[in-house]
């Protein structure tokens, strides 16, 4: 039983045998290639088939209906051996190119991608050939070159962009640098039929009869072996690809998704502490009180989505593309996605820029505050902690670090913040004073003052003792624009001031004698002297004091 | 150099085997199966092959033309004749070849002659 293989020859329809086909079409390739530089090649090659067609035809009978090894040989026989056209046509001007390529210097190799034994674009076989080194060698460099730069993959595209294929049999030849001659392209072309027919067989039953001999056995057996381990590397390739196309993808539509989510919805991307406990805040919540507009906001948002949005999107394609293999059309898409991203970033400028000249001047509100403490020798002063639960979880763990915890807080329309300082300084009278200066920026120092002024911050003196709210507070339409707050509590000279440990993130550089360190001023009772704060008696109990 | 015999043969035959497709066509119109039936009985060539692309030069060079028709056993044929150009051609290689054969013919029989 043999397989069939239906053929059109000048128009005619022929059944003819699979081994028989092969030998037809490798005597028509090798003969068309030695014709591929005569004019009329294409009515020469007409010609004979319609030639071998009639010969074909005559051959056919009721009996015998498909073409057979045997007929194609008569054929050849009848037609001559592909050498035997050329004798009388133009054999002597190929002759001579022939000698001519082989007594002169070796041929001059070109760069071609490999279409015929590539795993991607064949950029790195076509290396391989020209500089007869496994093509293997080359494929790990790109892969380290990408694992440890990055580099690799990029530098891979513009090689296949760059490096054109092997269309043609003689470009394949140039590519290995054989010469172009009519033996070497006959032997090109027998190759390939081979590795045709090799791969026929291979799928046909091995155990049927085989009249192979001994080093036919041995030949197939090596080919079949380095064809498994090509095979084998091909597929530990395109897995390795297909893996990172899957990572690509994962990570690229998780992040665009995330992204997506953040800015089109309500969703919290900004995780911030406050009274309550742990509260998050959504992306267009945040760019409300940082941009000076609404359009302002909505440019940066957009800006900041296609900044970040395009690479991550072509990441997911890159993942796409590993996975499928396909080559999606994707200059239009690289085109397109990069003036996407460069106008991302123009947005974002502008958006930036517009924002930042409210930023331009600066602006402060100070404020003197007597304390009603006449009959007080020594002040405590102490920060109400307690409306920070998770303060202590943070207290506890950064023990001696200052303006570690950053309090942020949006609630009521309102913005609290926290890290304010807290110095002291020497009264000029008897009297305890807190003054609050409040800072702010704004596009004119008129501006800045007023938003200064909104700026809100709570204290309360409770008999002996000035309580501090940890946060201070402006409202949202203000926008943030870096207020702050610093406190100077002045004590007159003789009197004394008693640093609660709650305010160990608050005190900021106070001056004292003995050059003692803020957080080594912490639970002690300094006395305010002529020379500054001396630890005089500083360990005694303060309480005592202001019994009377 | 090498002169090969082969080469030799096939460059004498080139010439000669134009000569003889043209004084086969000016007998009549001929396809071409008919043209290389004669030149295989006449020793001139072996294979079909190499006619082909020697009369789609000559065709070219507007020595022969041709005309389709139809055939029972298979696809349609090319009938080939010679065009006028082609009968010039011809009548002048017919001068050349007696010119040539007398030549040929002399210097053989000359040949022995001078040796003794």
């Amino acid at each position: 039983m043999n397989k069939t293989v239906t053929i059109n020859i000048s128009g005619i329809i022929f059944n003819i045998d699979e081994e028989a086909f092969n030998k037809l079409k490798q005597y028509l390739d090798t003969i068309k290639s030695y014709f591929s530089n005569s004019e009329g090649k294409d009515e020469i090659m007409a010609d004979i088939e319609a030639r071998i067609a009639e010969v074909f035809q005559e051959k056919l009978s009721g009996k015998n209906q498909v073409i057979s090894v045997g007929d194609v040989d008569e054929v050849i026989k009848l037609m001559g051996e592909p050498e035997d056209y050329l004798d009388e046509e133009q054999g002597e001007g190929f002759k001579e190119n022939k000698t001519n390529f082989s007594s002169g210097p070796r041929p001059k190799k070109k760069l071609y991608r490999d279409p015929d034994s590539k795993i991607l674009g064949g950029v790195c076989s076509g290396i391989g050939h020209y500089f007869d080194v496994d093509p293997i060698i080359f494929r790990a460099l790109f892969v380290i070159a990408f694992l440890g730069f990055g580099t690799g993959i990029l530098f891979y595209i513009v090689l296949w962009v760059i490096m054109p294929e092997a269309k043609t049999t003689a470009e394949k030849l140039e590519m290995k640098g054989e010469s172009v001659t009519i033996d070497n392209i006959k032997k090109k072309v027998e190759e390939e039929a081979r590795d045709l027919k090799n791969r026929f067989n291979d799928l046909k039953d091995k155990a049927g009869p085989s009249v192979r001999t001994g080093t036919e056995k041995t030949r197939n057996f090596f080919s079949s072996f380095i064809s498994f381990l090509a095979s084998l590397l091909t597929m530990a390739f395109k897995f390795a690809g297909k893996f990172l196309g899957i990572i690509f993808l994962i990570a690229g539509s998780i992040a665009l998704v995330s992204l997506l989510i953040s800015v089109f919805t309500t969703s919290k991307i900004v995780t911030a502490v406050n009274t309550d406990g742990v509260n998050s805040y959504g992306l267009s919540e945040l760019s409300n009180i940082f941009f000076s507009s609404g359009f302002d906001s909505f440019l940066g948002i957009l800006g900041v989505f296609l900044v970040a949005g395009v690479p991550l999107f072509f990441l997911t394609v890159a993942g796409l593309k590993l996975l499928l293999g396909d080559r999606i059309k994707s200059k239009l898409l690289g085109v397109v996605g990069f003036s996407l991203w460069i106008l991302g970033l123009i947005f974002t400028a502008y958006a930036g820029v517009s924002t930042l000249s409210e930023f331009g001047n600066k602006g402060k509100q100070e404020k003197v505050i007597n304390l009603e403490t006449s009959t007080i020798k020594t002040l405590k002063v102490e920060v109400d902690n307690s409306k920070l639960p998770i303060s202590k979880y943070s207290h506890k763990r950064k023990k001696f670090k200052k303006f570690d915890d950053d309090y942020f807080q949006i609630s009521d329309e309102k913005v609290f913040l926290s890290g304010y300082t807290l110095d002291i300084q020497p009264s000029d009278d008897s009297t305890y004073k807190l003054v609050v200066s409040k800072f702010a920026r704004g596009n004119s120092e008129k501006v800045a003052a007023a938003r200064a002024k909104a700026i809100n911050f709570n204290f309360s003196l409770i008999d002996s003792t000035l309580v501090l709210e940890p946060l201070f507070n402006f409202s949202v339409e203000d926008k943030w624009r870096r207020q702050d707050l610093e406190l100077t509590l002045l004590v007159p000279y003789g009197k004394s001031v008693f640093i609660d440990e709650s305010t160990k993130n608050v005190i900021y550089d106070i001056d004292n004698v003995t050059n003692t360190w803020d957080t080594d001023m912490l639970n002690l009772k300094w006395t305010m002297l002529t020379n500054g704060l001396t630890c005089k008696n500083c360990f005694e109990d303060w309480q005592g004091d202001n019994q009377e | 150099m090498d002169i090969k015999i082969e080469n030799t043969k096939a460059q004498m035959r080139k010439g000669i085997l134009e000569y003889c497709i043209l004084s086969i066509l000016q007998h009549g119109e001929a396809y071409p199966s008919d043209i290389i039936a004669q030149l295989k009985d006449a020793k001139l060539i072996v294979v079909e092959g190499t006619l082909y692309p020697l009369l789609t030069r000559l065709k070219n060079a507007g020595l022969l033309a041709y005309r389709w028709e139809e055939s029972t056993s298979g696809p349609p044929r090319k009938y080939y004749s010679l065009t006028e150009i082609g009968e010039k051609f011809h009548n002048e290689l017919e001068g050349t070849w007696s010119n040539l054969s007398t030549a040929v013919n002399k210097i053989r029989s000359n040949k022995p002659q001078q040796s003794k």
